[in-house]
């Protein structure tokens, strides 16, 4: 084998191991950001703000969105609600009611919380059973 | 004893004065058996017939239901919770004695299963809680006289609302529930509104929604 020989090998296994290298680092592309989640469903609640201490009932409107689940937010409440349409609940509250939780429900995105709206339409007070005047009463939804 | 011109008049008019001379001065006439006094009330209810017509009860039932139909549809009371309270014999005593021969019903219904006097005194059906609660919120569900049993023992401001519905739900609480069916707890009552709420409006809250357990779907 003459030296052209040996020298045109030689090239040709140095190019063939170049070619079977990495690649040349190209521009680096950025790592995926996290995404915002679409939807935020969970548990609200219903809170109570009242100017009497001898409320025993509350009858009020839930409206706004899907409301899933009315409860009581606590054992020693009883609560009846009945659907009027598919964003809209009637409900009563009974117990000794104060300030306060008195309701929760779950919704399917809690960032659409301020588009519900509960309003107190009676109140009674507890053993005279009498109407209160329900000026003062607010009711919040809270997470 | 001559009081007419007629013969026939003489005849019918002898038999009550002789009974008016004779009667009470016998023992028989003394006596106050029950014979004596259901014929009495028979006699003034079969007038002027010798007997009551077959099938009276039934045509006057008939005429209330035509005539006061919502008052009419109300099932009758229970006869379990029936029991009977009056009028019956005063014991005698040195101040008092007799019988009594009317009562007078407390108006907000004190007394037994739920009553109420409009111009005369019906029972209303068993009100459970579940429904007193749901004709608040929806109406339809209970009838006038119900509605005006729930105001009298309420707070009885002639208009039925949530105070009504309250003293309600105590009075089914208490003790002595009477009109307000036994064996319908207030956990079944809820539920039956809860289930009522379901069945209403079918939907599908989006998925990965918390349920009221605390898991995620």
């Amino acid at each position: 084998m003459t030296a052209r020989w040996k020298a045109v090998v030689v090239l040709a296994i140095v190019s063939l191991a170049l070619s079977c290298g990495d690649k040349a680092p190209g521009p680096v592309e950025p790592p995926p950001t996290p995404t915002e989640p679409t939807t935020d469903p969970g548990r609200v609640t219903v809170v109570l703000s009242t100017p009497n201490t001898n409320d025993g009932a509350v009858l009020f409107t839930l409206s706004g969105g899907v409301i899933d689940s009315l409860t009581p937010s606590s054992s020693r409440f009883t609560l009846f609600s009945v659907e009027t349409d598919i964003n809209t609940l009637r409900a009563i509250v009974a117990g000794d009611l104060a300030d306060g939780a008195v309701a929760v429900f779950w919704m399917p995105d809690r960032r659409t919380i301020a588009a519900y709206s509960a309003t107190v339409q009676q109140a009674a007070a507890r053993s005279t059973y009498q109407q209160q005047d329900i000026g003062s009463y607010r009711l919040t939804i809270s997470q | 004893m001559w009081l007419g011109g007629h013969w026939p008049t003489r005849v019918s008019l002898l038999p009550p004065l002789l009974a008016l001379i004779i009667l009470p001065g016998t023992a028989w006439a003394q006596s106050d058996t029950p014979l004596l006094r259901w014929e009495h009330f028979y006699r003034q209810r079969a007038f002027p017939f010798g007997q009551v017509p077959r099938g009276a009860l039934q045509a006057a039932r008939r005429e209330a239901v035509a005539r006061w139909p919502r008052i009419a549809a109300a099932p009758a009371a229970a006869t379990s919770t029936w029991q009977p309270i009056g009028p019956e014999r005063i014991p005698s005593s040195i101040r008092s004695t007799g019988r009594l021969v009317a009562i007078a019903i407390h108006p907000t219904g004190a007394v037994g299963s739920p009553a109420v006097i409009l111009d005369t005194l019906v029972v209303a059906a068993p009100i459970t809680l579940a429904d007193a609660a749901s004709h608040l919120l929806i109406g339809s569900v209970l009838d006038a006289l119900q509605v005006a049993v729930l105001d009298s023992r309420g707070n009885a401001d002639g208009v039925f609302n949530l105070g009504d519905v309250l003293a309600w739900l105590d009075h089914c609480a208490s003790p002595t529930p009477d009109g307000c069916p036994a064996g319908a707890s207030e956990a079944q009552q809820v539920g039956r509104t809860l289930e009522r709420l379901k069945t209403t409006v079918p939907r599908d809250v989006s998925s990965g929604t918390e349920r009221r357990d605390g898991r995620r779907r």
